[in-house]
């Protein structure tokens, strides 16, 4: 397995440097277009010293996307990745590692406005999760407020809604009447979802700055418990300094199935803060906080980051990160006390 | 001193030439004018049909070109990296961002052969086979 996992990991990067090596003008991050279709993706590689484990230096994402403009009808999307395969690590080993395909569907345009998606694809619930790639966010760790305690992905329909000027609220709905199609393995989705749907709702208040409503509703499948969730999500720009923040919070009902973990709350909750500023115009520092209740456990998760990114150009990126983590450590927990660095690039 | 004034002169012209921007679309979209704020549309990717059967394709010049920085500025009134940084964003959520050209020739030759594509060029250009929709500033 793991062989098969580092050879689809090699020919991902031959297919695409050696595509781009022979585009002529080709420019690093800008993809490379195969008549209707992009071929682009990104590369991020993380070395993790966590106080409780091993330093290890992973291959946290090796992903390639693949988008096609055919026509009115036709518009596919295909984003397929190899994940935290780990490169090499402290008292020795390597491997582990997974392939996912984590987005497959068609964009039909039904209008210039109004777009049916069908597939599999990322639910909007706030922002983060849907620009969630390494080289297009602040910081190495991801806060639990913007994974956990939702489905990241509908296998179903959609329907986006984008009006044709700016400055106009945009939404999209979705619907997932089963399970996950191409399951994620456990490592990458602790919990399983059945029977989702939600929305989203932006208001843009420039063109990167947005506020946001999201709603989510569906099944665990591991306990057999129902969810009603309710986000919101905003960032603003003033001047050099971003501020960013997402807050989420749910309802759990329903009786817990037979030897699934029992909950001790009926709701779940989030909240974090991010502030970036830039220095130079190549580097910035971050501050982020977030505080985060589990409905399984008693106690909350609080963490501060301390972040500095250097961006040499657009689609390159070098994090160096702190984490304090407090409070009780989650299960599946991926924030813990420690330094983490990075190298992240889009090709 | 005349000759030093007349070469400044000549130097500041050129300079301001350079600074100026012609918006070209294929001889198939059905608009001979443009604003803007529908370029701006445009290059967001909120606009993408002319009409039912003609998309909309924008064509950019390379992030490190003067051509683009001009454009930013001037269209969006934001530096080039925020406006790549909302490309790289549309991209990740699975929409095509404006198509890279490396040369005013090129978006021409471009813009030219494909229905629906509109681009910029050095207002220094003199373009032929493309409908010019606006000069900015």
């Amino acid at each position: 397995m793991r062989h098969k996992l580092l050879a689809f990991g090699f020919f991902l990067l031959w297919l695409t440097f050696s595509a781009v090596c022979q585009a002529e003008g080709y420019e690093l991050g800008q993809g490379w277009p195969v008549g209707d279709y992009l071929l682009s993706g990104y590369v991020n590689v993380e070395l993790v010293d966590r106080f409780d484990a091993p330093t290890k230096l992973d291959l946290d994402d090796l992903s390639l996307f693949a988008s096609g403009r055919i026509n009115k009808w036709i518009n596919p999307f295909l984003e397929a990745e190899l994940s935290s395969y780990t490169l090499i690590q402290q008292g020795g080993g390597s491997g582990g590692g997974d392939f996912v395909v984590e987005r497959f569907y068609n964009d039909t345009n039904i209008t210039d406005q109004n777009t049916l998606r069908i597939g599999k694809m990322l639910t909007p619930l706030g922002y983060w999760n849907l620009v969630h790639a390494a080289p297009l966010i602040p910081i190495i760790t991801r806060p639990y407020t913007t994974a956990r305690g939702f489905e990241q992905y509908a296998s179903g329909i959609g329907w986006l809604y984008d009006p044709e000027r700016s400055g106009q609220s945009n939404w999209q709905l979705y619907w997932q009447p089963d399970t996950e199609w191409f399951k994620r393995p456990a490592s990458q989705a602790p919990r399983s979802f059945s029977d989702v749907y939600g929305g989203h709702i932006d208001l843009p208040l420039g063109l990167l700055d947005k506020i946001g409503a999201s709603f989510q509703h569906g099944q665990l499948i591991e306990t057999g418990e129902t969810f009603t969730l309710f986000g919101l999500n905003g960032n603003k720009t003033f001047g050099k300094l971003k501020l960013e923040s997402e807050a989420l919070t749910a309802d759990f009902s329903g009786t817990v199935l037979p030897g699934a973990t029992p909950r001790v709350h009926d709701y779940e909750s989030g909240i974090f803060g991010l502030a970036d500023y830039a220095i130079t115009s190549k580097w910035h520092g971050i501050l982020e906080g977030e505080y985060y209740l589990d409905h399984t456990v008693y106690n909350s998760s609080r963490t501060v980051l301390a972040a500095f990114a250097y961006k040499p150009s657009e689609p390159m990126v070098w994090k160096l990160e702190y984490i304090y983590q407090a409070g009780v450590s989650l299960s599946f927990a991926t924030i813990t006390t420690g330094w983490k660095a990075s190298f992240s690039t889009l090709f | 001193m005349r000759v030093l004034l007349l070469i400044c002169g000549i130097a500041s012209a050129s300079l301001a030439q350079a600074s100026e921007l012609l918006i070209i679309a294929s001889p198939q979209v059905p608009v001979s004018t443009i604003t803007a704020e529908q370029l701006a549309d445009i290059f967001t990717l909120k606009k993408t049909f002319w009409t039912r059967n003609i998309q909309v394709v924008p064509v950019n010049r390379e992030a490190s070109s003067e051509e683009r920085e001009t454009f930013s500025e001037q269209v969006f009134n934001l530096p080039p990296q925020e406006l790549g940084e909302y490309w790289n964003r549309l991209r990740f959520q699975g929409k095509l961002p404006p198509l890279i050209q490396t040369s005013d020739q090129a978006v021409l030759s471009f813009v030219r052969s494909v229905p629906g594509a509109i681009g910029y060029i050095n207002a220094n250009q003199k373009p032929s086979g493309v409908k010019i929709l606006l000069q900015i500033p």
